[in-house]
């Protein structure tokens, strides 16, 4: 077996992998402007830094004080279509955290005005934010499934195009993200010690989301449903948790508030309300379209593979007859984030999605090494890794080129599906499990390598070409 | 751990907080917060992007969703380059020939003194612009045309 320090030492490497390739032409891709959100965020900031006074991009009404300013920065009026910007102030369409941080790192480099905010300053505190995102997904799932299980996940969740490319992305749902791993973790050890300084933690850890975005209140609501799940009912000590949680995270989400105040309660409450209006652009096909497309923003879509499997693996949960605490944490805190995303729902943006991402790969990497271990399961994993592989094989390779390949498909694919169903129909035979292991972890392996070479591929003129 | 104890030590340092919170930042705010600090933020450039003396690299993309309330801006350069841009009034401070070459000219980042020195020959709705053309109020849906060669102008309307 091996030893911790070296266990340790690989998921560094994953981390350190993960943080190059979202690194990698961060700047550029994705174009910076096609989601002026990622400006206004950091306006925010800077702008509060630099005068006390929140100024940014919003689209609601109720807002008094209102400019059009056309503010060219990173040149992107070259090359996307530039409406004047619409400014207004004092801006309280969210809490203003995440500008902090971006807007506060571009003051550090020499940023003082609105144009001086360039990707290549904003984006960087991001890259690190969801690079820790990779690191506490590996945590959670060495602390609860074993450290195969958090190789897995970091090397989906680090390599993932899709999701690296999000990563770059100046939107508050990549910092919800840690934050909402860090309330996994402190209450899934809060569960197995009682002891209350997890609770603590994660009661800081929820609060301290809401401050990014209000749909971080998805901590209060898992950690509600997680409690509840422990203590199978309204009971006493249900209540007692959940009040001393609630005294905990509740005074670090009023800071939004008592922020709000310094401009006006009223001023405060007509935006919170402008926000409850919002048009309701997700419609009613929204849980069908977060599963079959993923988006970047609003009108990027870059379908991901491995997302759409982990719903699919998700689902099968729903089937079992027991489910292990283990595995209903991750579950609640997918249902947690849905229930948000449906009641919230606004227009379509690609990020609104973001915080289901890390969740549902948790989900398949604990599956992953469930299936191991089950027969039935393992025909499964097998299926959705061919489908993986089979999808990103085809970002690499064109239709005519795979041609002189598809003899090796054709026979390697059917070959395996007929095997695996007559395995699945008999149920008796056993299959050694180190020989399950090197089947399952060589398609894993190798989809995670075409990760790579895809995401190798994807610069400026792939980007136009093929996902703008 | 005594909850109680805890809970009454947080609570009293998170008042603390919430009063620096408050009393800081309106503080902050009415010190330094004023319309001349809201458009040096907004409008001034970019130490970070660079200068052009081409007027032809640079251009405003797309058509804005303002109605009738635009202006068209063209560069025409003698290698066969142009940018073609349009500006939405609603966000011109000043809307007259010269405040539509000032605020295009803060946009793209160039010198406005270049149209003149490069011996730019500028039309506005197919009338040469003079000297004393320069603060006429500008009218919704006009087109501005710049040509780096008086030549050039046959040719593109060819």
């Amino acid at each position: 077996m091996l030893k911790n320090s070296i266990k340790v030492i690989i998921l560094i490497c994953i981390a350190i992998l993960s943080l190059f390739l979202r690194k990698r032409d961060y700047a550029q891709i994705p174009i910076p402007g096609q989601s002026t959100d990622e400006y206004s965020n950091s306006w925010v900031g800077l702008s509060l830094i630099e005068t006390g006074m929140p100024i940014g991009i919003s689209g609601l009404p109720n807002y008094q004080n209102e400019t059009k300013e056309y503010v060219n920065v990173d040149r992107f009026t070259q090359y996307l279509s530039s409406d004047p910007l619409t400014l207004n102030y004092p801006w309280m369409d969210h809490p203003p955290l995440l500008g902090l941080i971006t807007g506060g790192y571009a003051y550090t480099q020499g940023a003082r005005v609105f144009e001086d905010t360039i990707a290549l300053f904003i984006r960087r505190p991001i890259i690190l934010i969801s690079t820790i995102s990779v690191a506490l997904i590996m945590i959670y799932c060495w602390l609860n499934f074993g450290f195969l299980s958090a190789i897995v996940s970091g090397l989906i969740y680090g390599t993932t195009p899709l999701i690296v490319l999000s990563g770059r992305m100046v939107q508050s749902e990549n910092a919800i993200i840690p934050m909402f791993l860090l309330t996994m973790i402190f209450i899934s050890q809060y569960i197995k010690s009682k002891k209350d300084h997890w609770l603590i933690l994660a009661a800081l850890a929820s609060g301290v989301a809401t401050l990014f975005k209000l749909t971080g209140f998805v901590c209060y609501l898992f950690v509600f449903l997680s409690l509840l799940n422990y203590y199978h009912n309204f009971t006493k000590q249900f209540f007692k948790d959940f009040f001393f949680y609630l005294l905990i995270a509740l005074p670090v989400t009023s800071l939004f508030l008592i922020y709000g105040s310094v401009y006006g309660l009223k001023h405060f409450f007509n935006i919170f309300l402008s926000n409850s209006h919002r048009f309701y652009g997700i419609g009613p096909s929204a849980i069908f379209d977060l599963i079959r497309q993923q988006r970047l923003t609003q009108h990027k879509f870059l379908p991901e593979v491995w997302i759409v499997v982990s719903w699919i693996v998700s689902f099968t949960y729903f089937l079992k007859k027991k489910i292990k605490y283990k595995i209903i944490v991750p579950f609640v805190a997918l249902i947690s984030y849905l229930i948000i995303y449906v009641f919230f729902g606004s227009q379509p943006y690609g990020w609104y999605a973001f915080p289901f991402w890390p969740i549902l790969i948790i989900v398949f990497s604990h599956f992953f090494i469930t299936s191991l271990k089950k027969c039935r399961q393992f025909y499964l994993l097998i299926i959705n890794l061919i489908i993986v592989l089979g999808v990103n094989i085809s970002r690499i390779v064109g239709i005519f080129e795979f041609q002189p390949y598809s003899k090796y498909w054709r026979f390697g694919v059917s070959f395996i599906l007929f095997i695996g169903i007559i395995y699945f129909l008999i149920n008796k035979i056993k299959i050694n499990k180190n020989l399950k292991t090197a089947i399952s972890l060589i398609l894993f392996g190798f989809s995670i390598y075409l990760n790579l070479i895809y995401l190798n591929k994807i610069n400026i003129d792939f980007w136009w070409q093929n996902i703008s | 751990m005594n909850r109680q104890k805890f809970l009454l030590v947080y609570l009293s340092i998170f008042t603390l907080i919430g009063f620096l919170i408050f009393f800081g930042l309106r503080t902050h705010k009415n010190k330094n917060f004023s319309p001349e600090k809201l458009s040096y933020l907004t409008d001034t450039v970019s130490k970070f992007r660079d200068k052009t003396d081409d007027l032809c690299k640079y251009k405003i993309l797309g058509d804005p969703q303002v109605g009738d309330q635009y202006v068209k801006i063209n560069f025409w350069c003698t290698d066969s380059r142009s940018s073609r841009s349009t500006l939405a009034l609603i966000a011109i401070p000043n809307p007259t020939i010269d405040g539509i070459f000032s605020e295009y000219s803060r946009i793209i980042n160039f010198d406005k003194d270049l149209i003149s020195q490069q011996k730019w020959v500028c039309f506005y709705n197919d009338k040469e612009i003079s000297n004393k053309d320069i603060f006429e109020k500008i009218l919704p849906t006009s087109t501005i045309n710049c040509y780096q060669d008086k030549n050039l102008r046959g040719y593109v309307e060819k």
